[in-house]
């Protein structure tokens, strides 16, 4: 199993299950960090306030992938990777063509259509499967069914950073500046979109919960994962409440990745389940 | 008597008696504003009737009629506009037939229409109201028939005042109060300026006795905004500059805006000045008037962008309000006591939205009125146009979490509707009186509590009157957020102290405090 760092997947469950993760790159002035590996999220974000414009972020290049597939070989047969949603980067262009040109080790791509830790839950999904023991075929049709049902919710505490991105497209529905509105983002079908605005954070992570009551109530027990960017309280109140009114299978809480932080800011605070 | 003497006589009246009118409080919180409500409804009648040349006596009943309509404000404005309605149509009908002078029967007749009008265009009409005295007026005319202009008059006056004076006896409030009902003495005050004009001696009103229920104002700026449009300029001499010379020795924050069609916005203290300066300049369009008594004029945003399938308008009244109001994507209208949005207001910003589905949220009962009236005008011209009867900014707050551009307009509306709905409200307020109502003894500076299902508490001190409020919004269901907006002046100490207090007593609620800058009501609180 190889995805990218964008995914958040948890270190402990990364290391049992011989995930390798391939990181994105930050580069903040001059200088080049992996993500995960180089730099810390509070750093990021302080760089971040100080001038957005020496920040950047890229996707894994294609040499990047195909060091990950290769190192597999001694211990694997076929290697799954699932990536980031295509269309908000080229990771999985990257993997996809680290895929063909991989002689060493059979490579098969798939594209998660999600991202944050909707891509983890995934990723997750398609470890546990292979574990098992099942044939590819079986292993990319389970992590397709997750990726059909994950839903991935984010409350920010500004719409600055995405406003700068420029990576929503129904911005057009949101008004000049927002002061008093903290709004909720759910991310579908590869783009992210408006799905409520509220009064204040507290009612933001309600709204998020409702969410996941309400898949819980129409298809059982869900497996939750909730992220935050600098938000680490909140993340925790978001998971006590979701909890409180939906059965959890498991759950776990991740710092989201700094790379996908530059579009959104410190204080982001969100879920995804499937 | 032309229709044009007769309002100017009204209002003249009106002018005199507005204050007293307006303080005919049943909770001793200085925001009453029927007396202006009346004024302001006749003098845009007026404007209406002024514009029109030249003159006959079918086009002022018609022009009455409009004006009136669309300069309707408050709830006794709307009344009263009804009223005039029902009367300008059905002696319209019957002068139609006979020469300028209408027989006295044809009035009595269009009295009692104007009455049946105004009692049928509330939804739930009480007596003891200004409903009362127009049909006691009625009633008695067609019981006597008078035979002249004069006794019509005079048997009218003599009702009105004993309908007033038993107002109170038929609604109990305004007994425990110690007034009679507002909008019906504002009828009386109409009859009086008639009477007056035509030299016809009368027993005036006991005015003098509600007199001491005055309330010092605390504003100290110009007392009146308006707005208005400016239409065919009259020659060379009638510019924008030359205006703009005139108005400023009137009054300040002038602008004037427009090239062939001035828009005007002043505030003023003497507001007939500046409308008779204006109507030398040209014909005086789409009055809006409001008074200012401790309200914030809001600075109005026009709201950007192209026409938009699903558009929210809100009744806001405080600044701090309408930056959340905006934030949401809403059009927001002004709506203080004193300065509350005519019909013509509200279906103008129906109008420019120009939506397809347009939701309006009045967030006061006494703004309700105006917008169903707009709304069911923006219907029959085609725009789908609903109310949501909020009856406080909180409830509008939560509703407008429900308001995406891109959701199905009935979704919206369904949404919006039981999330408003769904929150309990209540006010806390400053007494400048001494009250008792129902088992509540209230105290001149005491701070009390409303809900709605009445006064819940009353304290000098400020906490366990909250705490009381909360209470009562909390006793249905399950409550998870308290929302909190303070009013103008608010101080972070006082949010502080009372924030702790209401954890204490309310550790399961969620607190949501916000910046409302709205006049009279120190908080606004919802429960939801």
């Amino acid at each position: 199993m190889v995805t990218c760092s964008s995914a958040c997947v948890p270190t402990t469950f990364a290391q049992e299950y011989e995930m390798v993760i391939v990181p994105l790159t930050l580069i903040i002035g001059d200088r080049i960090y992996r993500d995960g590996v180089d730099i810390t999220g509070s750093d990021f974000y302080a760089a971040l306030k100080q001038n957005y414009n020496s920040v950047s972020t890229s996707a894994p290049s294609v040499g990047d992938y195909l060091r990950a597939f290769s190192g597999m070989k001694d211990r694997f047969e076929k290697v799954v990777c699932v990536t980031l949603a295509k269309g908000i980067s080229l990771c999985n262009a990257a993997a996809t063509r680290a895929g063909e040109l991989s002689r060493e080790i059979e490579v098969e791509v798939f594209d998660s259509e999600t991202a944050a830790t909707g891509q983890a839950l995934v990723a997750m999904e398609a470890a546990r499967l292979a574990r098992e023991g099942l044939e590819l075929k079986e292993v990319l049709e389970g992590a397709k069914e997750v990726a059909q049902k994950v839903k991935v919710l984010g409350a920010l505490d500004t719409l600055n950073y995405l406003k700068m991105s420029g990576r929503v497209n129904s911005l057009s529905a949101i008004t000049a500046e927002m002061l008093n509105i903290k709004p909720v983002f759910v991310f579908e079908r590869g783009e992210a979109k408006l799905l409520a605005k509220t009064i204040s954070k507290r009612r933001a992570l309600e709204r998020i919960a409702q969410e996941a009551r309400d898949r819980f109530e129409k298809s059982g027990p869900i497996r939750l994962a909730v992220f935050h960017a600098m938000a680490y309280e909140e993340a925790e109140m978001l998971e006590k409440i979701i909890k409180e009114n939906a059965e959890c299978i498991d759950s776990f809480i991740a710092e989201f990745t700094p790379v996908m932080g530059k579009h959104t800011g410190p204080g982001l605070v969100g879920a995804s389940f499937c | 008597m032309s229709v044009r003497k007769a309002i100017k006589a009204a209002i003249e009246s009106l002018k005199e008696k507005r204050e007293i009118i307006n303080n005919l409080n049943i909770y001793p919180v200085p925001d009453g504003d029927t007396g202006t409500n009346m004024y302001t409804t006749l003098l845009v009648a007026l404007e209406k009737v002024e514009s029109l040349r030249p003159h006959g006596f079918l086009q002022e009943l018609e022009a009455l009629s409009e004006g009136s309509l669309y300069g309707s404000k408050g709830n006794s404005g709307f009344i009263l506009s009804e009223f005039i309605c029902g009367f300008s149509n059905s002696l319209s009908v019957e002068a139609r037939d006979a020469s300028s002078e209408p027989k006295i029967q044809s009035l009595i007749k269009a009295l009692g229409d104007g009455s049946m009008r105004a009692r049928h265009a509330v939804d739930n009409p009480l007596e003891g109201t200004i409903l009362t005295v127009l049909s006691d007026i009625t009633d008695t005319l067609a019981k006597e028939k008078p035979k002249n202009l004069h006794s019509l008059l005079k048997i009218a006056h003599l009702q009105a005042c004993e309908s007033l004076r038993r107002t109170p006896i038929l609604l109990k409030p305004l007994a425990e109060a110690g007034v009679v009902d507002a909008g019906g003495a504002g009828i009386v005050a109409i009859l009086e300026g008639i009477l007056s004009l035509l030299g016809i001696s009368f027993m005036p009103f006991e005015w003098k006795e509600f007199e001491k229920q005055t309330f010092t104002p605390v504003y100290d700026g110009p007392r009146w905004g308006l707005e208005f449009s400016l239409r065919n300029l009259k020659g060379i001499k009638a510019t924008r500059d030359s205006l703009k010379r005139e108005l400023e020795k009137l009054g300040d924050s002038l602008v004037i805006s427009g090239e062939k069609v001035l828009r005007v916005h002043i505030h003023t203290d003497d507001h007939e000045s500046v409308l008779n300066v204006a109507r030398n300049f040209g014909n005086v369009e789409l009055l809006e008037i409001a008074e200012f008594p401790g309200y914030e004029r809001a600075e109005i945003e026009p709201l950007k962008g192209k026409s938009r399938k699903i558009g929210v308008i809100t009744c806001s009244p405080g600044e701090g309000l309408s930056k959340i109001f905006r934030d949401f994507g809403c059009s927001t209208i002004e709506a203080g006591p004193g300065a509350r949005p005519s019909t013509g207001r509200i279906l103008e910003e129906i109008e420019k939205l120009n939506c397809d589905v347009t939701i309006i949220l009045p967030n006061d009962p006494d703004t309700l009125p105006s917008a169903k009236k707009a709304a069911e005008i923006a219907k029959e011209r085609g725009h789908d146009t609903f109310v949501i009867p909020t009856i406080s900014p909180v409830q509008a707050i939560v509703a407008c979490e429900e308001y995406l551009e891109d959701k199905n307009p009935w979704d919206v509306k369904k949404e919006m509707s039981s999330a408003a709905m769904a929150v309990s409200s209540g006010t806390v307020a400053k007494a400048v009186r001494n009250t008792k109502i129902g088992d509540v003894e209230i105290l001149e500076g005491h701070f009390f509590g409303l809900t709605e299902t009445g006064v819940v508490a009353s304290s000098f001190e400020i906490e366990p009157v909250v705490l009381r409020v909360c209470s009562s919004l909390c006793e249905n269901g399950n409550r998870q957020f308290l929302i909190f907006v303070e009013g103008k002046g608010f101080s972070e100490n006082l949010r502080e102290v009372i924030s702790e207090s209401v954890k204490g007593a309310f550790p399961q609620c969620e607190q949501e405090w916000f910046k409302g800058g709205q006049a009279y009501y120190i908080l606004m609180i919802g429960a939801q």
